[in-house]
Order: structure tokens, then C-alpha cells, then sequence
């Protein structure tokens, strides 16, 4: 029932338009930034906690339900693969 | 809903601006957290003056509102910090107005943002769906009830449940030392805000007072670690499923290939049933929906990675 309240918007004015363009050009810039700090700038630091993850893994272990923990194994751990890695997507 | 994968951003890193669109009273500031392209759905932190008072209003979206810090005089009810409102789209906020101004989230789920003066609500508005609740003072913490859950130390107040799409608006807490050694991804995207308190992230590195993210489906994210603990208000747009892993390295499309071939092994009967063609499924929960077809389900859960895997370029297989 409520959705047909939603589709007895009027349509936008140039006003509102005007002020969402403007949000989202700047959202872009922001996404921009962050894409270039989180799959660039910080990967050779996140490496480095990739492979503390890893000795994590092999000593503590993987929390796979709640407190429950399963050591992996050495030939468990996945290689980093070729090519780029992203985090931001 | 489309918006971009914005995580991290703290709010504290940019300066609030005036909202002067039509029928938004004066002294209305905010940060824009996030938007979405299509319909200007957007999130919010906003920062009412001393003096703002608004007139008894609707509008055509859903909207959320959690106050952050100062007193707001809604209707006769005076609210503070953790006061949390759900508006369903239509439904008329009586009026309120802030002596010495106030800082809340505020949420419009399906447009922009808009104060349509009206003590009355629209015709079919849910006004049983209008949700206040006192969230520090009236609301225990809860230990999350999941299968896969995370680890002790993560505590929920949940506030809100849509009963058809199982989105949730909920408060989280890591208490101090709180360390999950696992990767985590979702069937639906979340976001999250940073009330109080730093959280560190594998991907993302460290989360402060302020930080704030929209994640879309699929995305890894943890391990997670908490030296001194956090408040967050978080969101989800669907089912929160843990879907736990150690590969750091997984993208977004072989998580959902992961999560696909879960439900396929988990729920084999149900998914031959989707994929039943020739069928009428009618959704007698809510027969108010009509049928639904296996390519409205299709549209609906792919929304989220696979148009924009498209938009972003991202190769996938179809």
C-alpha cells in the first residue's frame, strides 16, 4: 500500500535535481579519493596485516562460528594472486 | 539502490553545509554521508541550529532519524541522544523544534530529502509502521542469535525489522578488545556510523568517532579488532547472513558465486523452485505484492553487485 504513496511523487523540480546532481558530482570525487587511499595508497600497510592475518590463522586460528576456531593449515592459505587487488569496489 | 562503495569517511573531515531546498526551514545543516544517484535516497549527519523548529510534515520516503547529541522537542515529548524515530513514507512527524540545537543521523530511504507541511497522513500511510523508541535508556543489549556469529564482545540493540525484506536498523557495540579473525561478507549491502569510538578493519584500516560507510553486497571486509570498543548505528537493506572466509584476496563476484553455490547445497529445493519457469509465484505472505517472477527476484538480489559490476566495468561471467 505504501509504495503507491511513493508513486504519487511529483516529479522533481529543476531545484531538487539541480542539488542531487551537485551531491553526487561530489560523492564521485569522494569515491575517487577513497578508491586511491584504500586500493593504492594503503597496499603495501595491508599486505603487511594480510600476512599478521595469516600467522593469526596458523596460531589462533580462523573464528569460524562466534569463539569456535579452526587452526589452518600452512597449504591452506590462499596465495596472493596475480594482478590487481581491490578493497573498494 | 545505488549508491558508491564509500568506505572509509569521516564525517569530522568535512564542514556542514546549508540544506535551502523548498520547505526546508532555516538552520538546517548537514554532511552528505551518501547518495543515491537515481532517486536522491540519501544519509545524512545533520546539525539543527538553536531555534530550528519545523511544522508537522510528511513525505513520500521513508525516514530515519537518530539523535546524536542535544534535546529536540518532538510533538510534547522531549528527546535526547539514542532517541531513534521510523517514518514510514506518509506518515505525518508531529512538529518539533531545538532550544539549543541538536546532531542526529537522519535517513531518507527512498528520495530526497523534503518537509511537506501536514498534521495529517496521506491516504495508506502505515501509521502503525511509526517507530519511537528511547534506545540508551529503554533497550537492553543483546547477544546476536546468528549462524555463523560473530565473535563475544559484539552486542546488538535491534530497532527496526522489515518483516518482508528482513532489512534491520540496529545498534552495535565491540567492547573493549573485541578481535574477530575472519573475513565477512553480506548478501545485502550495510552501512554503518561510528557514534563513538575507534575499529580497525583489515582492508579499510582504522575507523573513528565519525567514520562512516555504504558497503555494497559482497564486499569483504574484517578481520576486526577494537582496542578501546565502539558505539555504531548500523543498516542493512536485506538479510544480514555472515558469510565467513580467510581468502583476503576474493573479489565481489566470487563471493556472490560463494554465496550462490550455498544456497544452491543449503536449500536445493527451494532454489529448483526458482528456477521453475512457467510458474505464477505468488507471494501469499504479502498478497498485496501480487506474483512475483524469478526475474523480479533476479533484479531485486542482483541490484546490488551485478548492474554495478556493469557501471564500474568489473568483468564478470553471466
Amino acid at each position: 500500500m505504501t509504495k503507491k504513496i511513493l508513486k504519487q511523487k511529483a516529479e522533481r523540480s529543476e531545484e531538487v535535481q539541480a542539488w542531487i546532481d551537485a551531491e553526487v558530482a561530489e560523492q564521485i570525487e569522494r569515491y575517487a579519493q577513497i578508491a586511491q587511499e584504500m586500493n593504492i595508497d594503503l597496499t603495501e600497510t595491508r599486505e603487511q596485516w594480510y600476512r599478521e592475518f595469516e600467522q593469526r590463522l596458523q596460531t589462533t586460528g580462523f573464528n569460524w562460528h562466534a569463539d569456535n576456531k579452526k587452526i589452518i593449515k600452512p597449504e591452506e592459505i590462499y596465495p596472493k594472486p596475480d594482478g590487481e587487488h581491490k578493497v573498494v569496489y | 539502490m545505488a549508491r558508491k562503495h564509500i568506505e572509509p569517511f569521516v564525517d569530522r573531515d568535512v564542514d556542514f553545509k546549508r540544506l535551502e531546498l523548498k520547505g526546508i526551514p532555516s538552520g538546517y545543516n548537514y554532511k552528505m554521508l551518501s547518495i543515491d544517484d537515481d532517486t536522491g535516497a540519501c544519509t545524512m549527519t545533520v546539525q539543527w541550529d538553536a531555534g530550528y523548529s519545523q511544522p508537522p510534515s510528511v513525505s513520500y520516503s521513508d525516514l530515519e532519524i537518530f539523535m546524536m547529541e542535544g534535546e529536540m522537542k518532538v510533538g510534547d515529548k522531549v528527546c535526547r541522544k539514542g532517541e531513534y524515530f521510523f517514518v514510514p513514507r506518509g506518515v505525518s512527524l508531529p512538529a518539533f523544534s531545538t532550544e539549543k540545537g541538536c546532531l542526529a543521523l537522519v535517513m531518507y530511504n527512498d528520495t530526497e530529502p523534503e518537509i511537506i507541511e501536514s498534521d495529517e497522513d496521506m491516504d495508506g500511510a502505515d501509521r502503525e509502521g511509526l517507530l519511537q523508541l528511547s534506545t540508551y535508556d529503554e533497550m537492553p543489549w543483546q547477544v546476536p542469535t546468528l549462524f555463523p556469529q560473530t565473535a563475544s564482545g559484539c552486542l546488538l540493540k535491534l530497532l527496526r525489522f522489515d518483516e518482508k525484506t528482513h532489512a534491520m536498523t540496529f545498534l552495535y557495540t565491540m567492547t573493549p578488545g573485541f578481535q574477530q579473525d575472519n573475513i565477512s561478507y553480506h548478501d545485502c549491502a550495510e552501512e554503518a556510523y561510528h557514534v563513538w569510538g575507534t575499529s580497525w578493519m583489515m582492508q579499510f584500516g582504522d575507523l573513528p568517532t565519525g567514520g562512516y560507510f555504504w558497503r555494497p553486497a559482497y564486499v569483504n571486509h574484517g578481520s576486526f579488532y577494537s582496542e578501546h570498543g565502539i558505539l555504531g548505528f548500523g543498516r542493512t537493506d536485506g538479510e544480514l547472513h555472515n558469510h565467513f572466509h580467510y581468502n583476503p584476496y576474493s573479489t565481489p563476484e566470487e563471493n556472490a558465486d560463494r554465496a550462490a553455490a550455498r544456497l544452491i547445497r543449503q536449500k536445493p529445493e527451494l532454489n529448483k523452485w526458482m528456477e521453475t519457469h512457467g510458474h505464477n509465484h505468488i507471494d501469499f505472505e504479502f498478497p498485496d505484492e501480487g506474483e512475483y517472477s524469478t526475474e523480479s527476484e533476479s533484479d531485486r538480489i542482483h541490484s546490488h553487485i551485478h548492474d554495478e559490476m556493469h557501471d564500474k566495468g568489473i568483468p564478470h561471467k553471466h
